[in-house]
């Protein structure tokens, strides 16, 4: 069974007189490993997706089964245990906490999770370690790029070890350079460890790097297709 | 960490929680030093009263505590006395008349209150034989005492002679003869101007009744001004009839409900400065509320649950409180202290508040801290921090993740 199932997902939000219809009715399977990129326009219904998936926003009509689970049966306590539990995330900006180190942002949701003090610090370590941190644990954040802070980001997101990463536009306040370089990260995460990430992009320039390509324009999917190896190994 | 990050969270925008602290530290300075000055100020005017007109125990007459009745006397005084001094070995034990009388000059008169004095035990507790402006404590039988304001309405100097009239018991008004032997000033109008002190065998002579006194009053070494339990001067003077036996707070009723007016002004004082202070103290933690309200919703959106956020701005606040309410007491430590050691002289401002009743008083008003009850207040003022941040706690609970996020 696929990680993450949703069928004929639609999502209303209502504005006054204002219907706006961010997603029309969506069909998506994500199978665990997956490295996948949701693309297309501003406005599209990217971030609405994610959301919906990682339970931080409740769909108009529609199934979402995520890790086993149908969201709707969920309570948003129930919900916001399994982000905890078994999501990880990372959005655009405003991730980290300005006040703790990168290795106690790291270690944040081990906290929420009620992990001991000295086996989530080295989980912690080890995931910044992974994200190429390693002898910067003790910065803040504003002592870091923005690039090495989205890794303290990531490390965040994989330290308690998720079924699955959703990222919301993790590169967009970066250089295509620093981009690049930490959706190769992120692959590696994907490939050596076996992270799944589900990610939203706008950036065209990194279809070569991903395995799948969900473009969604206007709320529905107009493009879902497997590139490079993917393809191969199909 | 929560903890770690609340502190960390706390000293964030460094300005504004120095602000609040300091604006925490100085009003609870305030209070502190504003509370050792008025328990200082009602250590001295009840310690002065007590020793000036009353005791902490005094016997009376059956109803002369009610009526003043100058007829209401106690007779054979001196057993009464003795009996209280082997019930009180360590007390001042004085006897006292209170008379209202007439006193005249070759130039004048005026209308007087009379105390007849014990001259060498009532110098243990008075005050006015330091207050003397001129003269002498009661050196002999025939010496009178008298505020320097009414030496010169009488026009009389040291050695002058004045005639007190006084009627007591009889139909006659009976009348002696007296010296000016000194003269007092106290600041206390009403005292420098109708009060006039005569020994007491000199004013019993004036009374047609058995060695009487209005008064026995046993004055204890440093009690202060606690609640006094007045059985064993009862169990000493029983099988005498016709006694009251009070303590000061009975004595004194009016002292007492002034205290108690006065502890209720500072209630109102404080609530009100409390309720500055908890305004101040919302808006600090809603404006850091909500500068990170977009930092909340990451916080929300990886499992953090809303009630450990609002825990987290809560617990915040108690820092900042306590900080608060330390940096209170230390800058309260200064002032207090040196109000206790030289305290302030008020002069005649001091001494013509009549709160203590006309009692001769010292014009230094020194502080006294009660200190369980500073830090009793202290506790409260980082609570009353707490409370201020209940309501920026209960907004963040209400937020969504995405919502948060999505905040400008
Ligand atoms: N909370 C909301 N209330 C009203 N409309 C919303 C809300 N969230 C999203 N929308 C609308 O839904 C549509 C999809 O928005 P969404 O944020 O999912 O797009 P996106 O693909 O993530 O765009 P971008 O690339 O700009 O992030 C947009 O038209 C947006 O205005
Ligand atoms: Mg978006």
């Amino acid at each position: 069974m696929a990680l993450v199932t949703i069928r004929d997902l639609k999502r209303e939000y209502h504005q006054g007189d204002f219907v706006v219809q961010a997603l029309r009715g969506v069909d998506l399977d994500l199978e665990a490993g997956s490295f996948a990129a949701l693309m297309g326009p501003s406005g599209s219904g990217k971030s609405t997706l994610l959301n919906i998936i990682g339970g931080l926003d409740e769909p108009t009509s529609g199934s979402v089964v995520v890790d086993g689970r149908d969201l709707a049966t969920m309570t948003p306590s129930e919900r916001a245990d399994m982000r905890r539990m078994r999501l990880g995330f990372v959005f655009q900006a405003y991730n980290l906490i300005p006040v703790l180190t990168a290795v106690e942002n790291a270690e944040f949701v081990l906290v929420l999770q009620g992990v001991p003090p000295a086996e989530r610090r080295a989980r912690a370590r080890e995931a910044l370690a992974e994200v190429g941190l390693a002898g910067l644990e003790d910065r803040r954040p504003n002592q870091l790029s923005g690039g090495q802070q989205q890794r303290v980001a990531i490390a965040r997101a994989i330290a308690p070890r998720p079924a699955i990463v959703l990222a919301d536009e993790p590169t967009a306040n970066l250089d295509s350079t620093t981009s690049h370089e930490l959706i190769d990260l992120m692959r590696s995460l994907n490939r050596d460890a076996g992270v799944t990430f589900l990610f939203a992009t706008h950036d065209q320039n990194l279809l070569d790097r991903v395995d799948r390509v969900v473009r969604l324009v206007d709320g529905h999917i107009e493009e879902d297709r497997l590139v490079g190896d993917a393809v191969a190994e199909h | 960490m929560i903890l770690t990050l609340a502190i960390r969270n706390v000293w964030r925008n460094g300005r504004r929680t120095a602000l609040t602290v300091a604006g925490i530290g100085i009003a609870l300075a305030l209070m502190f030093t504003s509370m050792a000055m008025q328990n200082g100020a009602w250590n001295m005017m009840i310690t002065a009263a007590i020793q000036a007109t009353a005791g902490h125990v005094v016997v009376q007459a059956d109803g002369w505590q009610e009526e003043r009745d100058p007829n209401l006397v106690l007779q054979r005084s001196t057993e009464v006395q003795q009996a209280l001094l082997e019930a009180y070995p360590d007390a001042v034990v004085v006897r006292r008349v209170f008379l209202g009388g007439l006193l005249s000059s070759p130039t004048g008169s005026q209308a007087v209150a009379v105390q007849g004095v014990e001259p060498v035990r009532e110098a243990e507790l008075t005050l006015l034989d330091d207050q003397l402006v001129d003269g002498t404590w009661l050196p002999d039988d025939r010496a009178i005492v008298v505020g320097q304001r009414l030496a010169e309405i009488l026009a009389v100097e040291l050695g002058d002679k004045v005639v007190l009239m006084a009627q007591v018991g009889t139909e006659e008004l009976e009348s002696r003869l007296f010296r000016v032997r000194g003269t007092f000033r106290t600041g206390n109008d009403t005292l420098d101007a109708f009060a006039a002190f005569v020994p007491l065998a000199a004013a019993q002579e004036l009374m047609p009744f058995d060695d009487p006194a209005h008064q026995v009053a046993v004055v204890l070494p440093s009690i202060g001004r606690g609640k006094l339990d007045t059985s064993r001067a009862a169990q000493a003077l029983a099988g005498r009839d016709g006694l009251e036996v009070l303590s000061w707070s009975e004595a004194l009723p009016m002292l007492e409900e002034q205290q108690r007016v006065d502890t209720q002004m500072n209630v109102y004082i404080f609530v009100l400065m409390g309720l500055i202070v908890a305004i101040g103290v919302t808006n600090t933690v809603l404006m850091s509320v909500m500068e990170r309200i977009r930092e909340f919703g990451v916080l929300l959106s990886i499992g953090m649950r809303p009630r450990m956020l609002a825990g987290m701005i809560v617990l915040e606040t108690l820092v900042l409180g306590s900080v608060g309410a330390v940096v209170g007491l230390l800058l309260s430590i200064w002032p207090i202290g040196y109000l206790t050691t030289h305290g302030i002289d008020y002069g005649d401002l001091m001494a013509n508040n009549s709160a203590g009743g006309n009692v001769p008083i010292d014009s230094v008003l020194r502080a006294h801290a009660d200190v369980p009850q500073m830090l009793q207040l202290a506790v409260v003022g980082a609570l009353v921090a707490v409370l201020a941040a209940l309501y920026p706690a209960r907004k963040a609970t209400r937020l969504t993740p995405v919502e948060a996020m999505h905040h400008h």
